[in-house]
This record gives C-alpha cells, structure tokens and sequence, in this order.
C-alpha cells in the first residue's frame, strides 16, 4: 500500500472533511471570543492603568495551568463536547491578545498623540481615529500567537468528545492505529501552518503603512 | 458631530496678564500682548523663553495658572476645547502625520469628523494640495512614508488649513528643514499666507525668518516679552542690549561690501548631483528621500548642464531625460563681489543661484528679504 493510499482510506474512513468542519468552527469560534474579549480587556486596562498589573497576573496564572487540567476542570459545568474545549481556548488565548492590544495602545508615539489633542480631535477619536488602527500591528501579532494556542487547544478537545480533527488521533491511539495518528497529527499541523501564514500576510500589511 | 464655527475672522487676540508656572518655574509670567486680526506675529527668543507655552494657551492644549485670553473679545475659557481647536489651525515642527492615513485622509480627518459630505471633503482637499504647491491627483494618495519631509510639512500646513481656520498658531514650521529647502518653503508660505489672508501667530528662533515673514515681532526671554514691533522698530531703536544682539545677528550683512560670494555660499552636497540622462521616473524618488527638492544636472563629467525643481518634475513624462528638462540658473563665480551678486538676483526676482569653477558646481547662493534691505 502506498502512501497516498494511506492517506486516501484514513481520509475517508475518519470522514477528515467533515472533522476538519468541526475543527474549523470550534477554531473560529474560540478566535472570535479570545479577540473580543482579549481586545476589551486591553483597552479596558488601558483605560484604567492601574488595573493593568492585577489582571496581567489573574492572566498570566490562568496561562500557568496545564491546558488538560482546565479542560477537566470545565467538564463538571459545561459537560462533554465542544463547549469546554472552546472555553479552554478563549481562556489561553485572552493573554496574548489582551497584551498585545495594551501594548499597542500605549506604543503610539507621544507626538501623533499631540498633534491628534492640537488638531480637535476628541479623546474618543483619537481612540479610535489613532491608537486603534496604529495599534492594529501589534494587535494582529497578538491574534497570531492566540491561533497557535488555540490550534493545540482545540485539537485537545477530541480528549473530552468535542469532535473535530482531536477525535480522529484519539481513535488512532487507542487502536494503535499509527497510519490515522500520522495522516490526521500531519494534517493538524499543515492547517496551523497554513493559517498562521496567512496571518502572518495580514499582519505584515498593516505595518507597511507604519 | 459637528461644531459651530466660533469665529469667521479674527479682529483681535489680547493675552491678558497670562502666567503658567511648572514648580516653581515660570513658563510665562505675567504676559501682555495684543495681536491684531489680519496680522503674522512673530515670536522669537531663546529655548526657555515662554514662546511655544504661549502658544500653546492660545488653543487651550495649556491652560494658564491667572489670566485670560480674549478671541474677539471672548474669553477662549468659554469655548468648549475641541470646538476651539477645530476653529484654530496648528503646525508643528515635527509634523505627525498619521503614518496609517493617506495624505487625503490626514488632511480630511476633522472635516470628516465634523460630517461634511464625501464631495466637499474631497475637493477642500485637492483645493489646498494645490495651495501648497503638491499636484493633487499626484499626492492625495500617498502615504506620508512616501514623502520628503519638505512635502510633508507642506501637507501638514493642508491639514491645518482644512477647516479654514480664520487664525493659525505655527511653532517652528520649518525649523527642521534642510536650509536651501526652509528658504523654498518659506517663499512658498510668504505666497500663501497673501492669498490666505489670515491672523497667524509664528514661533521660530531664526530671527532672519522673522523679519521675512512677520508683520510684527515680539522678542521674548525668561517667560517674558522684552519688545514687540516692526522689524524696523527692533533694529532702529532697540530697548536694550539684549534685542540688539537678537536684531543684530543680521548685522554682519553690513559688511558686505567686503563680502564675496564664496564667503556666503552654501557647498554643493553630492545629492544634489544628477547625471544628465537620470530619468525622470528615477530622480523624483531619489529626491523625495534625500529631502531635497533641486537637482543640479550634470553631464558626464563635472561640468553643470542646468538645474531642476522637484515640483517641475512630477509636470514631466516619467522617461524624459533631465538634461533635457533643466534650466539655466544664474551663476557666479567664488569670487565675484557678494554685493554685486545679490543686486543681480534682485533683478532677476530669483533668490537661489548656483556658485561655479568653470562649469564645475561647488555651491549654492541664497539670499532672503533682509539681506536685501540692509543693502
């Protein structure tokens, strides 16, 4: 049996169009909620500077827990499924988005701030007419590093009967079945690649413009 | 949201007994001066002096520990800032364009705010592209990483502009510019400000660009004014030893019937040297990054075919030769007398003139306004 033989029969036997599906939808879903929530925070903890430190440390602790163990956690509240796997991923990814977003809001140069005060903008236009989009560089960055995150995360989930592309490699291992672990794990990681390069083109555009 | 426009000229500006302490440093102290609409006031002194806090209080970014400041007779306490703002034109030295904004959106971005139509938007914009000498359908699109920094002082005066401020506060517009290049920009300000007729309160610490553009000049030190009037009133009857100092850096033009060219001129920089057959399309890039908006052309060797301005340049086909495109400047040689060379450029109504060995370009002549006077 060949190569592509084994890849076509794992393919088809696992059904990885329709996990790839599921995989895809915890993925945006986590993205979405981690870039909301994390690009919140940090223009909360901007706004209220003081605040910054405590929730950088409430953060970085969560980040401290092994992702398995918090998974587990979740399962007495949200039960099996996807439903705590895509918490799990918006828990590790609010960091990075988070910090990155504060950064970028305070790395814009005092003389762009200057100008935008002496030419009549509001504090809310400069918000959102000159911090936001000069921050967007970074802010993107922060996003990137989330995927990865939440690439593994998600993946993970096939532990607690999520679905996705983890369900797969989890019936692999318990056959022992070492065509499905390699086909679908080389898989997981193409898409990763796969989506962070495109990441990463959006992110280098922004900072053309810089 | 859109503010109402607080004031469609200015008649007057009065800074009434204004003072601003940092500790126990005093920024500006006790501060009486009167502009009067219409007018450019200089302000000039040493760093330290009170100039740019002064200004500063005039659109409220500073607000003074006692005294007031009266718009038309209004005190500006009573504006809200933001609306006051929008209603005062401000240029600053470094500029700060927003990088992530084309030079169309820098300049609409309070227009935009204020909810004017896309249309209106667009051509106030081309309107003043074309004031301050950038062709619009060239620049609108640019980003600001695009521009010399000559250029983007000049779309920094556009954003200023944009919302046709009656008064227009400007601190060390051109201070930060290569000197052949603040000569240009100057020239082109002095135009414009004809055309714009508006009160423009100016800080700079280059007392020869005082006396160029300024209808009046105020002379400031330690938080102060020490005397405000004419050119003509600090030169002929300084109060004191420290005005006449100011004043009399110009003084040294006196002698310029001992003076020859090649004392005054400027030497040549390299980037300033094109080779006759650069393309168009390649030299208008390379000038944008050297920050320079003349090209001297050479042939082959070192001899000068002719010179080319920037603006000239984008009116050109892109594959069109310099050495075809360039214009015999007036020349003069190191050694001809200063005196004569200046009551040439006079007549000539130019005020750049290239200083040559032979063909060989070594350096460039600028004069100004006072330099001609004192003669």
């Amino acid at each position: 049996m060949g190569y592509l033989d084994v890849i076509r029969t794992v393919w088809e036997n696992q059904d990885l169009a329709a996990r790839t599906l599921e995989h895809l939808y915890m993925f945006g879903l986590a993205m979405l909620g981690a870039g909301i929530i994390g690009i919140a925070i940090g223009i909360i903890i901007y706004k209220r500077k003081r605040s910054a430190a405590i929730v950088f440390n409430l953060l970085n602790v969560s980040e401290t827990i092994p992702t398995l163990a918090l998974l587990v956690l979740l399962l007495p509240v949200f039960g099996l499924g996807s439903a705590p796997t895509i918490i799990t991923s918006i828990i590790y990814s609010i960091l990075p988005v988070a910090r990155n977003t504060y950064a970028g809001l305070t790395s814009v140069s005092s003389e762009h701030l200057f100008v935008a005060e002496s030419l009549g903008l509001s504090e809310w236009n400069i918000l959102t007419r000159v911090r936001m989009p000069l921050a967007l560089p970074l802010i993107a960055g922060g996003l990137r590093i989330a995927l990865v995150f939440t690439m593994g995360v998600v993946t993970l989930g096939g532990l607690v009967a999520a679905g996705g592309l983890g369900a797969p490699i989890q019936t692999g291992i318990q056959l022992y079945d070492k065509g499905i672990i390699v086909v679908t794990g080389l898989w997981v990681g193409l898409l990763a690649v796969i989506l962070d390069a495109i990441a990463g083109i959006i992110e280098k555009r922004l900072e053309v413009r810089r | 949201m859109s503010s109402k426009r607080l004031f469609d000229s200015i008649d007057s500006v009065n800074i009434d007994g204004v003072t601003k302490r940092y500790g126990d440093i005093f920024a500006v102290r006790d501060l009486h001066m009167d502009i009067i609409g219409g007018e450019l006031m200089m302000l000039i002194g040493p760093s330290g002096s009170g100039k740019t806090t002064t200004l500063r209080m005039v659109n409220r970014l500073i607000e003074p520990d006692s005294g007031s400041i009266f718009i038309n007779s209004s005190d500006i306490r009573t504006y809200d800032q933001v609306a006051l703002r929008r209603n005062i034109g401000y240029v600053i030295q470094q500029i700060g364009l927003f990088p992530h904004l084309s030079v169309k959106d820098n300049i609409g971005i309070i227009p935009k705010l204020e909810g004017w139509e896309k249309e209106a938007i667009v051509k106030r914009t081309e309107k003043l592209l074309d004031l301050v000498d950038l062709p619009h359908d060239l620049f609108k699109d640019r980003y600001p990483a695009e521009l010399s920094g000559g250029q983007q002082q000049r779309v920094g005066l556009a954003r200023a502009l944009a919302m046709d401020p009656p008064l227009l506060l400007m601190d060390e517009p051109f201070g930060a510019l290569d000197p052949i290049l603040r000569i240009q920009l100057q020239e082109e300000f002095a135009k414009v400000k004809e055309e714009l007729n508006k009160t423009i309160i100016f800080v700079t610490h280059d007392i020869e660009e005082s006396f160029k553009l300024g209808d009046r000049i105020a002379i400031m030190r330690d938080a102060g004014l020490e005397q405000l009037g004419t050119a003509d009133d600090l030169v002929l009857k300084p109060k004191n030893e420290f005005v006449s100092d100011i004043v009399d850096a110009t003084n040294k033009f006196k002698h310029v019937n001992r003076l020859l060219v090649g004392d005054l001129m400027v030497p040549l920089d390299d980037k300033y040297r094109f080779r006759g057959e650069t393309k168009v399309s390649e030299a208008i890039p390379k000038m944008c990054s050297e920050n320079i908006e003349l090209a001297i052309v050479m042939d082959g060797g070192s001899k000068m075919i002719g010179w080319v301005r920037l603006t000239d340049l984008y009116r050109s086909e892109g594959d069109a030769h310099l050495e075809d495109l360039a214009l015999s400047p007036l020349t003069f040689s190191k050694i001809d007398k200063l005196r004569g060379a200046l009551e040439d450029m006079k007549q000539n109504g130019t005020r750049l003139a290239v200083v040559n060995d032979n063909g060989n370009p070594l350096g460039l002549l600028r004069t100004d306004e006072t330099l001609i006077e004192l003669l």
